[in-house]
């Protein structure tokens, strides 16, 4: 942060200033002039330095409120420390004054309780002003993170209305109709329920794994026409895995990740093979895919999809460090794996 | 619908999803002139059954295990009678900038299929420029050699050099040669720029295997790449590379 005192650099703050105290020192000396029958000379000779010097020192109560400010510790402890400072800067003033110019007692007193009052007065309103500004930034951050939450669920979004996926199975049902009406309608209404699904799942925070299982199997069920006996499905969950809670579309972009690239670009095809369980405060999940021989795959397409990336941007927002997506390749298979908190309906 | 006297066709359906290929089945029953002689589900298949059958008509879909539809024309050398299938769009516009072929874009109905159809066999006779630019465009982070019956798929990081030889290119690497029908120009076309650079009229260097420059006599300056090989740098390949070497 920068000191307050910089401003004084600026030749219009500093001409502010200048002209403050010549106000503020002409009413004191008037005051003088008036009151104790000075005259006006000796009044602005004696006023405008002690002024001068005020002015040079009321700027750091704005460097004190910022660095011990009334909030911190208990509200008497923080009122205190501002009343011990507000003297202490009285009492200097009053010294230099006495030093130099030597007032009548009850002059100096005034001068004390001015001096004092003013400087405290300035170490509230400066406080005050600098909490309003905390307190503005503190929304600022939460606007951010909001944002930022929005941006992730955008993501998922975008990814979740993949429009190749929807081209694909169009085209698949163009070919049915003239064969086989009945799978052309079936393809139709597992389209739909897809969609329909996703957009029921994205509203809500947490779903069960169980139902985002059911919402993969119904993609994948909508690929095997597609692909036909080239995709195969396998699901192993441990007991009691189903009821965890995770946000939606976790499992589904993996998925759809392992059939592009383990299985449409394979001409046998395979299997994807989900595994689920809990260690201890932890639920894993874990997708394998057979890698596409090396003719295949050139090696940047593992693992540098939009969906992978936009799974890690969703557990980066949701979850602040405390789940991850861990991508490698081992014995001819592509795993994927997602570690997150445990969480259940209580 | 075609005339009654047009010319027999043969067509060959490559698409790795059969229900894709029963719907080009469909379409086509329109124009019984046209012969189908064969379906292919990945890109290798494709590869075989081109050369074999010689199809006038080829109707190829891009994303294929294996090999990618582009990736079939450019080791087929193939250069007319293609009719992409797709879902992706980005294909396609780039297809039509290049004025290659004409593109299905999935789905698509039986009208747009029979104006492709149309449109492709108007140019039957004639090789469609823009093919091979597109296919030399299409992937470079690999290459793919057909060396005999055997495919051979390099990546870029593992080639040391590139030899010009007549209409053929010899690419090296550590292990071994391979020979590749292209001229150098094309297929240097199809290579990062920033790391592989023409050092001469007929070498091509991958930039990342350079060890130094050795001069040799007055006039002659040499590569040196990883391995000890030499190949000689031209002085226009000296200017070409020397900024590069910074």
């Amino acid at each position: 942060m920068r000191s307050v005192y910089l401003l004084l650099l600026r030749p219009a703050a500093l001409l502010g200033l200048l002209a403050a105290c010549a106000l503020l020192g002409g009413l004191l000396a008037g005051a003088l002039v008036w009151l104790a029958g000075w005259g006006w000379a000796a009044a602005l000779g004696a006023t405008l330095p002690l002024v001068l010097f005020y002015a040079l020192l009321l700027p750091s109560a704005w460097e004190l409120s910022r660095a011990l400010p009334l909030a911190r510790g208990r509200a008497w402890q923080g009122l205190a420390r501002y009343a011990v400072a507000a003297l202490l800067v009285g009492g200097l003033c009053t010294l230099l004054a006495w030093a130099w110019l030597e007032p009548a007692a009850p002059l100096a007193a005034s001068l004390f309780a001015l001096a004092s009052g003013g400087y405290l007065l300035a170490l509230l309103a400066a406080d005050a002003l600098q909490a309003w500004a905390g307190l503005r930034d503190a929304e600022h951050r939460a606007e951010q993170a909001q944002a930022r939450a929005v941006e992730a669920e955008l993501l998922m979004l975008r990814n979740q209305v993949n429009p190749h996926f929807l081209f694909n199975c169009l085209n698949s049902i163009s070919a049915l109709t003239s064969f086989d009406a009945a799978a052309a309608r079936r393809m139709t209404l597992a389209l739909a329920q897809y969609f329909r699904q996703t957009l029921a799942l994205t509203q809500r925070d947490w779903i069960t794994l169980d139902e985002e299982l059911i919402h993969c199997r119904g993609y994948v069920e909508i690929e095997q026409v597609r692909f036909g006996e080239r995709l195969r499905f396998d699901c192993e969950l441990a007991d009691g895995v189903g009821a965890a809670l995770l946000p939606p579309m976790l499992l589904q972009p993996l998925v759809e990740n392992a059939v592009k690239h383990g299985i449409a670009a394979r001409s046998e095809g395979g299997t994807l093979s989900l595994r689920a369980l809990r260690q201890g405060d932890w639920l894993h999940l874990q997708l394998a895919n057979p890698l596409a021989l090396a003719a295949a795959a050139s090696p940047h397409e593992l693992g540098t999809g939009t969906g992978l990336h936009n799974v890690r941007q969703r557990l980066l927002s949701l979850f602040a460090g405390r789940a991850n997506l861990r991508l490698r390749s081992e014995a001819g298979q592509f795993v994927a794996e997602i570690t997150l908190p445990w969480r259940s309906e209580p | 619908m075609s005339a009654p006297d047009a010319k027999r066709l043969t067509a060959l359906l490559v698409d790795d999803e059969a229900l894709a290929r029963r719907l080009l089945r469909e379409f086509l029953k329109a124009h019984p002139e046209i012969e189908i002689v064969g379906e292919c589900a990945d890109g290798e298949a494709a590869l075989a059954a081109i050369e074999a059958l010689a199809p006038d008509l080829l109707f190829l879909d891009i994303q294929m295990p294996g090999l990618s539809g582009l990736e079939v024309l450019g080791l087929s050398g193939r250069e007319h009678g293609v009719i992409f299938t797709t879902a992706h769009e980005a294909h396609a516009l780039r297809a039509f900038e290049l004025h290659a072929v004409d593109y299905l874009l999935k789905p698509f109905s039986q009208a747009r299929f029979d104006r492709a159809l149309a449109q492709a066999r108007k140019l039957l006779p004639l090789a469609t420029p823009g093919l091979q630019q597109l296919v030399a465009a299409g992937n470079p982070q690999r290459i793919l050699v057909r060396d005999r019956q055997q495919l051979h798929v390099l990546s870029p990081e593992q080639v040391l050099c590139v030899e010009a030889q007549d209409d053929y290119v010899c690419i090296h690497t550590p292990e071994r040669s391979l020979l590749k029908t292209q001229t150098l120009a094309e297929f240097e076309a199809g290579l990062d720029p920033h790391r592989f650079v023409r050092v001469h009229r007929s070498w091509l260097i991958n930039l990342d295997q350079l060890l130094q420059l050795e001069r040799q006599g007055k006039d002659q300056l040499l590569a040196v790449l990883r391995g000890g090989r030499k190949v000689p740098v031209s002085r226009a390949g000296y200017e070409r590379i020397r900024p590069l070497l910074k």
